[in-house]
């Protein structure tokens, strides 16, 4: 509790209020704006918080990162383009409700059950993330070594382009990760001789151009000349009715509970979770057939569960050192920038920074629900800019943001070259976050195995001795093969079930 | 090495299984692909803005950031059918002198002036 009060005094200062105002408004934005998303955004901003204490930079970059949860809504109910993957499932019905006339109250239940996912979701995170850093304290190499591999692993599974080319793409990202010079011998490594790969290959060109580039690319295919209707919404159209709040509620609760539980899950569960929470509310809803005509259960649950996912996502990442999703390593990425470890010594070495970040979220949480409805009618104009015009712009901005971090030209052809090959991979069905992920995760990863190695003079036995890694190796295991085993099982009763 | 090896062997797992189980058209169902309009058989856009792209770099250092970034820029608006060349020549050169100075002086990037130095 003293923590979370000092928390609150770092996060209530006049300059910490603003960064996270600005950061919960530019995250709202790219919510709102298909195509850039809060990954490039904060890509694009790390070059401008190099004088930034630690402590403001990230409570700025924790607000892009929810603030993106909260816009992708705007633009999946009022025209039917999901701003972010995560909203997809709230255009089903999020859209259906405003062509009835109920734009203003889905976007008021949509708002409001963001506010007390996200809520609820800050309360477990302030008393969890202590619990698991000072538990993570007991780590050694191997256990480190085996939460990379599970966590790999789990992302490659879900992240739903078949576990072979989720493999590829994790050796892929963990190949590039071994670019440059070697930790632990300091032997300079795949660097073709010369010494701008030395330092090896940053994340931040690769992501931007994964992800930036790559969309600038997609979107250069797209048949730019149609245009879509936007629903006007009256600000006093906003409240929903007495059924449709009644209606919301348990969705909303449910919602913030799977949405914070799937966070803590590596791979891309704030999509995931928007998944499950309208399977569920379908499932259990005693008017299953109101669905995918607008019903309001439909809006309620995906977008608690997306914002409650967000937050989650900030347990492996204070507590254990550990992103399991592409912005929280971005998030990973801004604090080394900004000379801060996180860890489990981070809570120790830098409260400020962690319980500045977690108590800055409580208060943006409120800001965007206070900024957010009244705002509307301001995003839906900035939607109204062309896409043929706004993507030649983000390309610009990725050029100039990725070389504004290292003033470098090799930065510059990363990005490019990667965005390309983002481009193509996504044509070709391959889901590029493992490859992103096991970038970053690699280098740690290699470390803690060749740690282990060390201590067990050669021995592999180490990762079966010590219990935490041996149950996540057979967890690991498990989670191989059950797809394998399932399959088999299915043929084998296929001819009787049937 | 070993990580290579791996790779290179989940390369050819892919190619087999591809090779031997030559996909059926089925449409498609993921939600997170479902795009606007489009000819998606239609290569010819990005192909060209792929090709601008990499001729970028060569020219950003000696050419300087402003002289080689307004073609680009200009090029990428006129793929996407924004304006004329005119229209995108002027928008491209507009967008990337305010960037030029708002991330120049404000984030003291060090951009290179190139010819205009």
């Amino acid at each position: 509790m003293e923590g979370l009060l000092q928390g609150f005094a770092v996060a209530l200062t006049p300059m910490n209020l603003l960064f996270g105002l600005l950061g919960a408004f530019l995250g709202t934005l790219v919510g709102v704006l298909p195509g850039l998303g809060p990954i490039g955004a904060m890509a694009l901003l790390l070059g401008a918080t190099y004088s930034l204490p630690p402590s403001t930079a990230l409570i700025m970059f924790a607000g892009i990162y929810y603030g993106s949860m909260y816009g992708g809504s705007t633009t999946s109910i009022l025209v039917n383009i999901p701003g972010e993957p995560s909203s997809v499932v709230t255009c089903i019905d999020g859209n259906k409700m405003a062509l009835k006339g109920r734009g203003g109250a889905a976007l008021f239940i949509a708002a409001i059950g963001s506010f007390i996912a996200g809520s609820i979701s800050l309360v477990i995170l302030t008393f969890l993330a202590p619990l698991l850093a000072e538990a993570a304290l007991k780590f050694g190499p191997p256990e480190y070594f085996a939460i990379a591999v599970f966590g790999l692993i789990v992302l490659s599974q879900l992240s739903g382009q078949g576990l072979l080319k989720s493999f590829l793409m994790v050796g892929v990202g963990l190949l590039l990760g071994t670019i440059g010079l070697d930790v632990i011998t300091g032997q300079p490594r795949l660097n073709f001789g010369t010494v701008k790969l030395q330092q090896g290959i940053d994340f931040v060109p690769i992501a931007m151009g994964l992800f930036g580039i790559a969309e600038v690319l997609e979107v250069a295919q797209e048949n730019l000349l149609g245009k879509k209707e936007i629903i006007r919404v009256r600000l006093r159209e906003l409240l929903p009715s007495r059924a449709e709040t009644k209606r919301s509620l348990g969705p909303t609760f449910r919602g913030t509970l799977i949405g914070f539980m799937t966070g803590l899950i590596p791979g891309p569960a704030a999509v995931i979770s928007t998944f499950l929470s309208y399977t569920l509310e379908r499932k259990i809803s005693k008017r299953q057939k109101e669905f995918g005509h607008g019903a309001p259960e439909g809006v309620a649950g995906p977008e608690s569960a997306n914002n409650a996912s967000a937050v989650g996502a900030f347990v492996p990442l204070l507590s254990l050192g550990i992103p399991f999703a592409p912005p929280t390593a971005l998030l990973l990425s801004a604090m080394m920038i900004h000379g801060v470890t996180p860890g489990p010594m981070l809570i120790k070495e830098h409260p400020e920074v962690f319980w500045g970040v977690i108590s800055s979220m409580y208060i943006g949480n409120l800001m965007l629900l206070v900024l957010n409805l009244p705002l509307v009618g301001l995003f839906i104009h900035i939607l109204r800019t062309p896409k043929n015009l706004l993507m030649p712009i983000i390309l610009l901005l990725c050029i100039v943001g990725v070389f504004a971090v290292n003033n470098s030209v090799v930065d510059l052809w990363i990005m490019l070259v990667s965005g390309i090959a983002g481009y193509f991979l996504r044509k070709a069905g391959f889901s590029v976050a493992p490859l992103v992920l096991a970038l970053v995760i690699g280098p740690m990863m290699e470390n803690s195995l060749r740690q282990s190695l060390m201590l067990s003079l050669g021995s592999f036995d180490i990762f079966l001795t010590q219990p935490l890694s041996r149950t996540l190796f057979i967890l690991a295991g498990i989670i191989i093969i059950s797809p394998f085993l399932w399959h088999l099982l299915k043929r084998i009763r296929g001819p009787h079930g049937a | 090495m070993v990580m290579g090896f791996i790779v290179l062997g989940l390369c050819l797992a892919l190619f087999l299984k591809e090779f031997l189980q030559p996909q059926t058209q089925t449409p498609e169902t993921n939600p997170l692909k479902e795009r606007e309009g489009g000819d998606p058989g239609s290569l010819r856009k990005p192909l060209l803005l792929s090709a601008a792209i990499l001729v970028y770099p060569l020219a950003f250092t000696g050419v300087g950031f402003v002289l080689s970034t307004v073609p680009l820029i200009a090029v990428s608006l006129r793929i996407m059918e924004y304006r004329g060349w005119v229209g995108s020549f002027l928008i491209a050169a507009g967008v990337t002198v305010v960037a030029y100075f708002f991330f120049g002086s404000w984030l003291h990037v060090n951009f290179p002036r190139g010819y205009l130095g």
